[in-house]
Parts: C-alpha cells; structure tokens; sequence
C-alpha cells in the first residue's frame, strides 16, 4: 500500500506532503519504508486477536463433522476418513481427530488441547501407543498426509512470534495477513496465515524456509454457511518439496450435538 | 462358578461379542479392514546350520469397528506353528467391545492388552500383561507382554481420568520349555560334584515341568486395579494400586535322585503363581524434543527363591519380601533429523531380603535404542540393546523393515547375545534367531 495515499485520505497532506517536499529524494527514499514499516508494525496484541481462536475447522464452539481425506502421493492415491471434535469455550481450546476408516487405523487419534494460559498439550495415539508430543514434534505427519500436528493446533503467541502484515487478496477475497514465526527451529522459517476479511476465516498458509522459498501451502476452497457460521467444506494442503497433496472434504458439520468431556481426555485415547 | 476350559471361554467369549456386534451393525457404521502377516524365524546352529529350527506365526488381525455413538468391537488373532510339529497354536490376541453408557464414561470388556506403564520391558506397573522372556529375548513379531481377559471401565472428568479393571481369570502365563533354546540352562545345575570318601558327578537325566499354577477362573482371585491419571503441564501422572496375581510366574526345580542322593538327578520345576498386592505410580514429561517418563511400584509382599535347598523336598526356599521397582527413561527426537534415541534403566530394592534371595531376571538392566528412518520412512533400521548390569550380559537386536507404502512393510530381524555362559543372557549367546515377516493392511 502507497503510505502517501493512506495519509492522504481524509487526512490534512500539506504537512506530510510539504515536509517530503523541501526534504528531497534521499530523505523520501527514508521516510517511506518506515512510514511502510509503522503500518505493518501493529502491536502483537492486534496479531494475536487476529488468530485468536482460529483453525482449520472454523471458529464455533463446539462442532462435529466427517472429513474425507484424499493423499495425493506420486504413486496413487490413498483416501481417509476421519471424524474431527471441536470444542472452543473462552480461550480455552480442545481437538479430537480420530481415523474412522479405513478399519486398520481406526486406533489413530490425535488430541490437543489449550489452556486458557495459552499452553498447548498434544497427545498422538498410533499402534505404538499413546505418546505426548513434545514441542519439536510439532512438524510430525498426522495420519501419513501433509497435514503436520502443528496445523491442527491454533496459533499462539506463546509458540509464534506474530505480525500483521500488508493486506492482500486470495483469489478474490479480500484477507488479512499475519506472519508467524515458530520460537523453536522446525521445518519451516515463518508461515504466513491469509485470514478472510469478511468471515474471518482461515483461507489460506503459506510456509516459507529461510530463503523465502514456499515448501508446503494451504488453500480453503470452499466453504459452506451452517446456521449463519461460515465453515470449511474443502481445502487441499500442497507439500510443495515433495510434489504430494492431502485434500480434505468435510462432510456432516453437527453443531447441535454436545460433545462429552471424554472425547477431550487423554485417558480415553 | 465353575472352572472353564480355555476353548470353552473363548467360544463364550466370542458368541456374545458376535451377537452384540449383529445388533449393532444394524443401526452403525461399520468399517471393516485389519491386517494379515507371517513372520519366519530360523534358529541358525553354526556348528551345523542344517540342523537349524524353524518356527513362525500366521496372524491374521481382522478389526470391525462398529461406531455407532456406543458400540466399538475390535478381534485379532494368530496361529503360530513350529517346525516339525503338524499342530498350529490359536492365539487370539485382541477381542473387545467398548462402548459409552454415559458422556463420562467408557466401558471395555473382552480380550486386550493394558500396559499403563510408559517405558515398554522395563515399565513396572504392567500388571495385567503376563511377561514372556523368551518372546522378549526370540524377537520377531512375538509380544512379550500378553493380553488378558478383563472388564474396563474409564471415568473422565476434566484432565483427571479413573480407570478401574478387573481381570477373572488368570494371566495367561507361559510354561517353561526345557527343549526350548530359550531355556535359562544356567538356573540348573547339569552335574553335582560330590566329594565324600572319593570324588565323583552325578548328572541330570531330565526335566520335567509340572502344571501348577492356577489357570481358570475361581471365587475370590479376580485381579483387580485402580488407575488415577492426570494431565498436568508437561507432565502426565499415573498413580495406580494393584490387587491380583503376578505377571510372572516362579518356578521352583526340585531335585529327584531315584536311585538314591549319590545317582544321576532329574528336575520338575513346578510353577508358583503368586499374588501381590502392589502401588505404583508413572510420570512422563515432554519438552521441546526431549521426553522423559519414570516408573515405580511397591509390591508388599513378593514371593522370591532363595539359594538355599530345603532337605525336606529337595527344593530351593521360597522367601518373601517387600519389593521397590524403580525405572525411569529419557528419549530425543529431533525434528531436524529422522532418528530417535531412547535410553532407560531398571532396578530394584528387596527390603530386608534374606542372603541368597534370588531375583528375577533382568531385575537390573539398562536398555538403549536407536531408530534411523530414511527415504521418507520407507526404511527403519533399529537397534535396541538390553544390558543386564548385575552381570553385565546383554542382548542387541538389530531389525531392518521395508514399507513401501502404509499398507504393507517386510521385516528382518536378529539379535547378538554377548556376556559369560553363566550370566543371565550370555547364555543364550549360542541363539541366532532370525526372523524374517510381512505385514499387510487392509
């Protein structure tokens, strides 16, 4: 965005413009990527209300749905089903994935859960046994896709360091920007998370390496509206490194149903 | 209640889970799938490699998973056979309901394995599971620890969770084999010197086992325990209390001298099960790519041999002490590398324990493994490594596997035995057990 044409508007120019004036090229050449800089420079606390509460599921409080996933491999393709459990009350946040199908995973359950501190706890159940994934574990593979523990978890400020960055648009959608970047080494250097202006949904992230190359990428490609809530109904994630892709559907979004607490305890993996 | 035969309860077993499952299938969603494999061991003789023995197992694992909002069923199942045996052993391994009779509540009755403890072999408060050294120490696909027959019930509540278990019958025990090559030689003696008016062996003619351990179901030997779990920040906690019998079972050889004490010997080794009562708490804990997790039980009153023969029947004591079991573990995984490192230790404190108690073995041990994943998890290789530190003996089990996709792996593996002929596993150094397996999913 042109810093010029923002201060501009409904702003009185002649003393910015006045002062670039008598100040010459090299001094505007100065000024413009701080006054840049200011605009993308919003306080964490603004970052953090952005990605408050956001997911890949949507942002209700507590919701159910049936999720066909389809792994694009370079030699065939493989198909998923897994029922997801949702349950956002306050700051407090609590997911359940588990493979319903096919029938030889169906021991498969991934469990996390946000305390109102912020503190994230995961468990992943495999045939191996429960295990509590430790922060590094965070870029494990969830169920052989392209999804990584770590995507199905919110983003925090206890685990990223936030900022806004310059809208943009996704396809046609108007998106706010947020930059993360993880506070322990990982896969990934910084992810970018393009949040819809109008529904506040998480439409679309971007992982970059150090040298700002894209390695894996999210897209929401469509959506569909349950009871006034804009919701997820399919994405694909693309590991672009690898050459894969998981696409996920979702399918029988129940919000009415209440989701009982030993969903949401470890000792029932 | 009456006594029932094995067969006998596995076809009651099996009926009732049946027509539980018709019933639900009809208002369910029903997935089908499981997985079917063999496994091929050779025990390889290098002094004649042609005389070497084969065993294996066919397991089939079928798993229906019946999820309407109650009902949950999962079977599995596997036939072992051994070489020069025309007889194939049914071993059902896994067959349960579990089902949700309230939003905090989650019940499980059948045939599974309950392993709370976190460090694997050398966790100490696997009480339900009957240990089996030899499955440990032949590797292949043979679990060590054996599920058993039990009633479940979880209560959740926040992030504590209570789990109650009962368990009728008795674990399923392994009986010693003395044709086995897995068979603890230096526990008995081959030949006794005698030294009287001249000097002279006498020699051990045979072995004989003799079944005496309780088996079947009967009033008032139900086991029964109690498990309060809690998720703290970084920390998962388990205190648990058990009442019911021992995962293992003692084996007392008594000597027989039928042509009189100067004559050759024989040895019957008759099984003591053993009821204890116990309290044991587990932690694990995860930070950054570091986890850790420690063990520790209190029996009160544990049954031990003693080094001492009784003149009376020709057998070792039996002593009884409190018993402290204490492991504890550390792993690393790194993110930025496909390699796991876990590393643990086992000990114990018999209190007041008289001179010539004899432990159980691998009482003392530290165990490490390394597992490497490479082409995008294609291959594992691993090597986990057991060390016995009263003796310094130790086993290293090398294992190689191959999965080309999700739905099917191959598998190689092989262990090292090192350590004196009379140490707890250097005895066994003469044991190359290969084992060669396929998985698939389907």
């Amino acid at each position: 965005m042109d810093p010029l044409r923002f201060y501009g508007r409904g702003w009185n120019p002649t003393p910015c413009r006045a002062i670039l004036r008598t100040m010459g090229i090299r001094l505007r050449l100065l000024v413009l990527p701080l006054l840049a800089a200011s605009s993308a420079g919003l306080p964490a606390q603004g970052a953090e209300t952005l990605v408050e509460g956001l997911s890949l599921f949507g942002s209700a409080r507590a919701v159910s749905m049936r999720v066909e996933m389809e792994l694009r491999l370079k030699n065939g393709r493989k198909d998923r089903s897994l029922d997801v459990f949702l349950r956002q009350v306050d700051r407090r946040t609590q997911v359940l994935i588990q493979v319903a199908a096919p029938a030889f995973l169906t021991s498969m359950k991934f469990l996390s859960m946000r305390d109102e501190g912020g503190l994230e706890t995961t468990w992943m159940k495999t045939s191996q046994g429960v295990r509590r994934l430790t922060d590094s574990s965070g870029g494990e593979r969830v169920f052989d896709s392209d999804f990584t523990a770590e995507d199905f978890l919110s983003v925090s400020a206890r685990r990223f360091a936030l900022a806004v960055l310059p809208d943009s648009t996704l396809g046609s959608t108007a998106c706010r920007v947020v930059e993360a970047r993880p506070r322990t080494a990982g896969s990934y250097a910084r992810k970018l998370l393009y949040i819809g202006a109008a529904d506040q949904s998480l439409r679309g992230i971007d992982f970059l390496d150090e040298g700002g190359t894209l390695i894996r990428r999210y897209r929401l490609t469509a959506t569909q509206i349950i009871d006034g809530g804009t919701y997820p109904q399919s994405a694909v994630m693309e590991n672009l490194r690898d050459g894969t892709a998981t696409a996920l559907s979702i399918s029988r979004v129940d919000l009415k149903t209440d989701l009982p607490d030993r969903l949401f305890n470890k000792g029932s993996l | 209640m009456s006594r029932g035969s094995l067969p006998r309860r596995i076809a009651a077993l099996s009926g009732f889970l049946l027509a539980v499952t018709a019933a639900g299938t009809l208002s369910a969603d029903a997935v089908f799938g499981g997985r079917a494999g063999f496994t091929l061991g050779c025990l390889i003789d290098p002094a004649a490699p042609l005389s070497s023995t084969l065993d294996g197992a066919l397991g089939f694992a079928p798993v229906l998973r019946v999820e309407d909002p109650l009902w949950g069923l999962e079977a599995g199942a596997a036939f072992a056979w051994k070489s020069g045996s025309a007889e194939a052993v049914p071993d059902l391994s896994r067959l349960f309901l579990s089902f949700a009779p309230a939003d905090f509540l989650t019940a499980r009755i059948g045939r599974f394995a309950y392993l709370p403890g976190a460090g694997g072999i050398a966790s100490c408060t696997d009480w339900f599971a009957a240990f089996d050294l030899a499955s440990l120490l032949a590797g292949g696909a043979a679990e060590p620890y054996r599920p058993g027959d039990m009633v479940q019930l979880g209560f959740s509540l926040g992030d504590l969770s209570l789990i109650l278990t009962a368990m009728p019958f008795a674990p399923s025990w392994s009986l010693p084999d003395p044709d086995s090559p897995w068979f603890p030689d230096r526990d008995i003696p081959r030949s006794i010197h005698w030294t009287l008016f001249t000097e002279f062996d006498t020699y051990l003619t045979g072995i004989t086992v003799k079944e005496g351990a309780a088996k079947d179901i009967m009033i008032g030997d139900v086991s029964v325990g109690v498990e309060l779990s809690a998720s703290l920040p970084y920390l998962d906690v388990s205190l648990l209390a058990y009442h019911g019998w021992d995962n293992t079972v003692l084996y007392r050889p008594s000597f027989s001298f039928p042509g009189g004490l100067t004559s050759d010997y024989g040895v019957e080794l008759t099984p003591v099960a053993r009821k204890i009562d116990a309290v044991g708490l587990d932690a694990s804990f995860a930070w950054s790519s570091l986890s850790a997790w420690a063990d520790a039980s209190y029996t009160f009153s544990k049954t031990f041999l003693s080094d001492r023969l009784s003149v009376k029947d020709l057998a070792p004591f039996l002593v009884t002490a409190p018993l402290l079991e204490y492991a504890a573990g550390v792993g690393w995984q790194p993110e930025e590398l496909p390699l796991i490192l876990q590393a643990g230790y086992r000990g114990c404190l018999a209190f007041g324990a008289a001179e010539g108690t004899v432990l159980p073995y691998l009482a003392f041990h530290a165990d490490a493994a390394a597992v490497l994943r490479l082409w995008e998890d294609r291959i594992t290789a691993a090597v986990q490594a057991i060390c016995s530190t009263s003796d310094w003996s130790g086993v290293a089990f090398g294992s190689l596997s191959f999965a080309p996709s999700s739905e099917f792996q191959a598998n190689l593996s092989f262990p090292f035995f090192f350590g004196a002929a009379d140490t707890e596993l250097g005895q066994f150094t003469g044991n190359f057990h290969v084992s060669i397996g396929a998985t698939a999913w389907f």
